[in-house]
């Protein structure tokens, strides 16, 4: 099976002032196939923000390939780029950047006035992915009428709309208390298994690390290590995982999913 | 789909209401500027038209083309004959309310002591009277062809400077000298039975007004200068003059306005005025709705990184910002519009009198026409200017880079 996303030899390297040059990623080498819960971990500065800019392409690499379902990404199609965003690609952003003056089923339905949608197919895509977030009741709430955790599944509920193939989230509990930001993750991670959407969000957090299936752990723009193996949530067979630099150290991630993903059934 | 990003646009602009409406008051301040002065100049023109034709040309004259084309060497050399049966032809025309003839002539006005150069102008009573009674203001006596005695006389009326210069008091008798159309010259003794004023100094100086007999006997022709054709209506004078031209295809009809150069001038340098005032108004409203819009959009980089991220195309982007300025626009447009039309409204009902323009001796009472094309035309430069003053922040914000706008603090 294709890998639904595949980098690479990727680098970045970002040009400060007239000559300081600072390499964000160093040839990274990454397969995450479709249907996959992944963590993006390392320490602040480690890359983990410019690693998931480039899968989500709104940043360029320096040198190296992306390819989506297979199809290397060409950075001189705008258009291209603009339809991958809005249909291929779902962002969660640690500050939630939802559009103030728009109530939840306005932010949410956002995305969709930018496709060719009827409205009756609009509201029904709105209402059905509120109601998954658990939001139908506060539809018409603008943002600053709710809490971070109600915030961010607005901003969940924006980043599924389109029934993206990925969901990206950028530090998503990171503005969060403890106890909403297992809420939000049990959710991202519900909403992984029954809409089989791939999610790939990036954390620091131990405790938020432990949930995901598989992490990749970055040190200093390089994958330090990756735990646990390529799965699908649905089909829970292992996927070849392409791994270049570091070793992978399987076993205790995965467990700890497991555990997590019986929870979650239970529930 | 557009009435929601339309609904998004007004949401926006209500971000910081402030400031939106001090845009939109530079905005609406603009329009009512246009409006007032776009309505004075209107009024002014509509003024000095109605004084150029009840005061002297009429909606429009009927020559012998060569009157216009050649110097004349004797008086009346290329006049217009049997005068009459034109007159009946021309208003035989819908449009024509009547016609009547005049002639121009030049000679030596005397009191026996003192002699002074004249334009005169010959004219029939009645008719005129019709036409501009109401225009010339009779400073003494009265009107030609008023005089109630049973002798009938050959009657003048002068302009007041001529008057004074000649110390002429009315019932004095005055000779009018002129060559005649042979070439010879010629005499006849006149009563003095009014004086007037024109408001213009220099034909002040100069003018007197005869009965049309009076000069045709005095310079020995049945012959006029010109035909003046006196309209139903103002507008109907290009549509007169093509019917009256296709009457009397062998001579030549001329409109009011191109006979009346000083009309032109003014016309041209109100209209030089105004668009000089239009071009400073852009300049203002491009400068503070460009600067609004660029606060705005330095507010909300980070938005327009996220609305990027999630689909938005910079075309969208710029799009979504021009909404705004339209709306900005037409809100503020239509204000100005609301409050200008109430201002002209009270300026039309205060009396307020302006003091005489150069070259007349009369002010006149301060007026604003309400022009449709003008409240619309406003209206769209407004509109136009806002949504001009948006583009260049708009495309700016449209060409960010996606991951620097999310960056943005």
């Amino acid at each position: 099976m294709n890998p639904l996303i595949e980098l690479k030899a990727i680098s970045k390297i970002y040009t400060m002032g007239r000559n300081i040059q600072i390499q964000a990623i160093k040839n990274i080498n990454l397969s995450v196939h479709a249907g996959e819960f992944v963590a993006i971990s390392g320490p602040s500065g480690s890359g983990k923000t410019t690693l998931l800019n480039l899968i989500g392409l709104i940043d360029v690499p320096t040198s190296g390939t992306i390819a989506l379902d297979g199809k290397i990404i060409s950075y001189n199609g705008l258009a291209q780029l603009h339809r991958l965003r809005l249909n291929t690609i779902g962002f969660i952003f640690q500050s939630f950047n939802l559009i103030p003056v728009l109530s939840a089923y306005e932010n949410v339905e956002y995305p969709l006035l930018l496709t060719d949608l009827s409205a009756s197919e609009r509201k029904k895509r709105v209402e059905q992915v509120l109601a998954e977030v658990g939001l139908s009741a506060l539809a018409d709430h603008k943002p600053r009428e709710l809490s971070g955790g109600q915030c961010q599944r607005v901003a969940i509920a924006r980043a599924l709309v389109n029934k993206p193939k990925i969901v990206l989230a950028d530090e998503p509990t990171a503005n969060l208390d403890s106890k909403t930001a297992q809420d939000i993750l049990q959710l991202m991670a519900k909403l992984n298994q029954d809409e089989q959407v791939t999610f790939i969000f990036s954390t620091h957090d131990p405790q938020v690390v432990k949930l995901a299936r598989r992490i990749i752990q970055l040190r200093d723009g390089s994958i330090e290590s990756i735990t646990g193996a390529a799965t699908s949530s649905s089909s829970e067979q292992t996927a070849e995982v392409t791994l270049t630099e570091p070793q992978q150290t399987a076993s205790k991630g995965r467990q700890s999913w497991r555990k997590n993903r019986s929870t979650t059934r239970k529930n | 789909m557009t009435l929601k990003f339309l609904k998004l646009a007004f949401k926006n602009v209500t971000r910081n209401l402030r400031r939106t409406i001090i845009t939109g008051l530079i905005m609406a301040f603009g329009v009512i500027c246009l409006i007032l002065a776009g309505g004075f100049m209107r009024y002014s023109f509509w003024g000095l038209g109605e004084n150029a034709i009840r005061g002297q040309y009429g909606h429009l004259q009927i020559f012998n083309p060569e009157f216009l084309e050649q110097e004349e060497d004797k008086p009346l050399q290329f006049g217009i004959d049997r005068s009459d049966s034109l007159i009946g032809i021309i208003q035989s025309a819908r449009s024509v309310q009547f016609a009547m003839p005049r002639i121009e002539f030049m000679g030596l006005l005397s009191n026996g002591e003192k002699s002074e150069a004249f334009i005169g102008e010959a004219i029939e009573p009645q008719p005129e009277r019709r036409l501009s009674e109401s225009r010339i203001r009779m400073d003494q006596g009265n009107h030609l062809g008023e005089d109630t005695s049973e002798v009938e006389e050959d009657e003048v009326i002068l302009a007041a400077g001529l008057a004074k210069s000649l110390k002429a008091n009315l019932g004095d008798y005055l000779t009018l000298m002129v060559t005649t159309t042979t070439g010879a010259l010629n005499a006849v003794d006149v009563k003095l039975v009014g004086v007037f004023s024109t408001g213009v100094p220099e034909l002040d100086a100069r003018l007197l007004k005869v009965k049309l007999a009076t000069a045709q006997r005095l310079l020995v022709t049945d012959r006029v200068t010109k035909i003046v054709v006196v309209l139903k209506e103002t507008a109907l004078t290009d549509a007169a003059a093509e019917q009256i031209s296709a009457l009397l295809p062998n001579y030549k009809v001329k409109r009011w306005h191109e006979l009346d150069t000083f009309y032109q001038a003014v016309v041209k340098l109100y209209n030089t005025i105004f668009g000089f005032m239009g071009i400073l108004i852009f300049v203002i409203v491009l400068l503070a709705s460009s600067n609004t819009m660029m606060m705005s959009i330095f507010e909300r980089t980070r938005e327009i990184g996220t609305l990027m991220a999630i689909g938005s195309s910079g075309k969208r982007v710029l799009g979504n910002f021009l909404l705004e300025g339209l709306v900005i626009g037409a809100i503020a447009s239509a204000s100005g519009l609301l409050l200008g039309f109430l201002l002209s409204f009270l300026i039309n009902h205060a009396g307020i009198m302006m003091p005489p323009p150069p070259g007349s001796t009369f002010g006149y009472p301060l007026n604003v026409h309400y022009v449709a094309s003008i409240y619309v035309g406003s209206y769209i430069f407004m509109v136009v200017t806002a949504v001009i003053s948006t583009l260049i922040p708009a495309s700016k914000a449209a060409r960010m880079k996606i991951v620097d706008a999310l960056g943005h603090i």
